[in-house]
């Protein structure tokens, strides 16, 4: 699908096609590298968090074990223990990455104060699986976020490189051929008006 | 013949100057060292668009690792800057900053690496991987 731009058939007009060619193609060579890069950021981020769901799953499987052992022998009073050596609940420093332009989450966990040795050692590394598991989970938001806002990006770029690359540029091309052909056209016009007045000047001599 | 209406040209121009301007707007102000990174409480640069871009603190200590000098730990200027210049070819990128040739050369395991360094898409990537918030694209119209 390609059609003519409205313009005026003058040397200025064919100039400036020129340059907005050079421009838009400029700008196509530019936006196919940056979706390049995007979708390769994607993939990354897609293949992160895969790997991050499957190590989550493996730490659930961990805990729950852990926990159902636990809960066997100690009772109820499990979590009261985990209120009791947690000073502070758990916190997340949220900002933002910046991905060519895209802006992402960026969460990172803050360290909570536990105080340490009060629990038996098994309940030590069960509160230690939990905090890695929480870690873990976060860190998959982060990326699933990322991947969302990403996808949205690749799109929106990859329409400005298909607008570029199948309507602006072939629009400005037929343009630019459109107007060479009637200056060709002009030109020849000239020389035949040309040969007809000489001929009738040549014959009034 | 389908003709666009003629004030759609000059549309499509500023369409095309405001993508070039906007293309780069994720760079950083102004780099900041890696012995600067390290110090900060909550490592980060801010950017030309006015967004905090928050440093991955894994990624300061795997650099403080990798550089042993403290001389090059204050001339590391972060975020690494790749240089997406279509001029030198489809899918190459290059680094310029010489103490980031030498970090990238050992994560990529290039001997005797050349200035400027040039790479190729796999080596971003893999490079992109391992350092997500310490590197940085600029394009060069």
């Amino acid at each position: 699908m390609s059609s003519l731009l409205r313009v005026r058939p003058t040397k200025i007009e064919l100039i400036r096609l020129r340059r907005r060619l050079q421009l838009a193609r400029k700008v196509h060579r530019i936006l196919r590298e940056r979706l390049t890069i995007l979708i390769n950021e994607f993939l990354t981020r897609v293949r992160d968090a895969y790997d991050i769901r499957l190590e989550i799953i493996n730490q659930l499987d961990k805990i729950y074990s852990r926990t159902t052992l636990l809960y066997g022998i100690y009772g109820d009073g499990l979590l009261d223990y985990f209120n009791a050596t947690c000073r502070e609940p758990y916190k997340v420093l949220v900002g933002v990455e910046n991905i060519m332009g895209v802006k992402t989450p960026s969460i990172s966990p803050v360290k909570p104060k536990i105080v340490e040795n009060a629990l038996l050692p098994e309940f030590n590394e069960l509160r230690n699986n939990i905090l890695e598991a929480i870690n873990s989970i976060v860190k998959l938001a982060q990326r699933e976020e990322a991947i969302r806002l990403l996808g949205k990006e690749i799109i929106s770029t990859k329409r400005k490189v298909n607008a570029l690359e199948y309507i602006l540029i072939p629009q400005i091309y037929n343009t630019i051929k459109y107007l060479r052909m009637k200056f060709e056209e002009r030109e020849r016009e000239e020389k035949a008006r040309l040969k007809r007045v000489k001929t009738i000047l040549s014959r009034r001599r | 013949m389908n003709y666009l209406p003629l004030e759609n040209n000059d549309l499509y121009r500023k369409f095309l100057e405001l993508e070039l301007k906007i293309v780069n707007k994720h760079l950083p102000y102004r780099r900041v060292s890696l012995e600067q990174l390290s110090k900060m409480e909550t490592p980060h640069i801010i950017l030309r668009d006015g967004t905090i871009h928050l440093i991955d603190r894994d990624e300061i200590n795997f650099l403080n690792e990798l550089i042993e000098d403290p001389k090059e730990k204050r001339s590391l200027l972060i975020p690494i800057v790749i240089e997406v210049n279509p001029g030198y070819g489809e899918g190459s990128y290059i680094i310029r900053d010489s103490i980031a040739i030498r970090v990238v050369a050992k994560i990529l395991g290039i001997e005797n690496p050349s200035t400027p360094l040039i790479l190729y898409r796999p080596q971003i990537f893999y490079l992109r991987r391992i350092l997500r918030t310490t590197t940085t694209f600029v394009f060069i119209p």
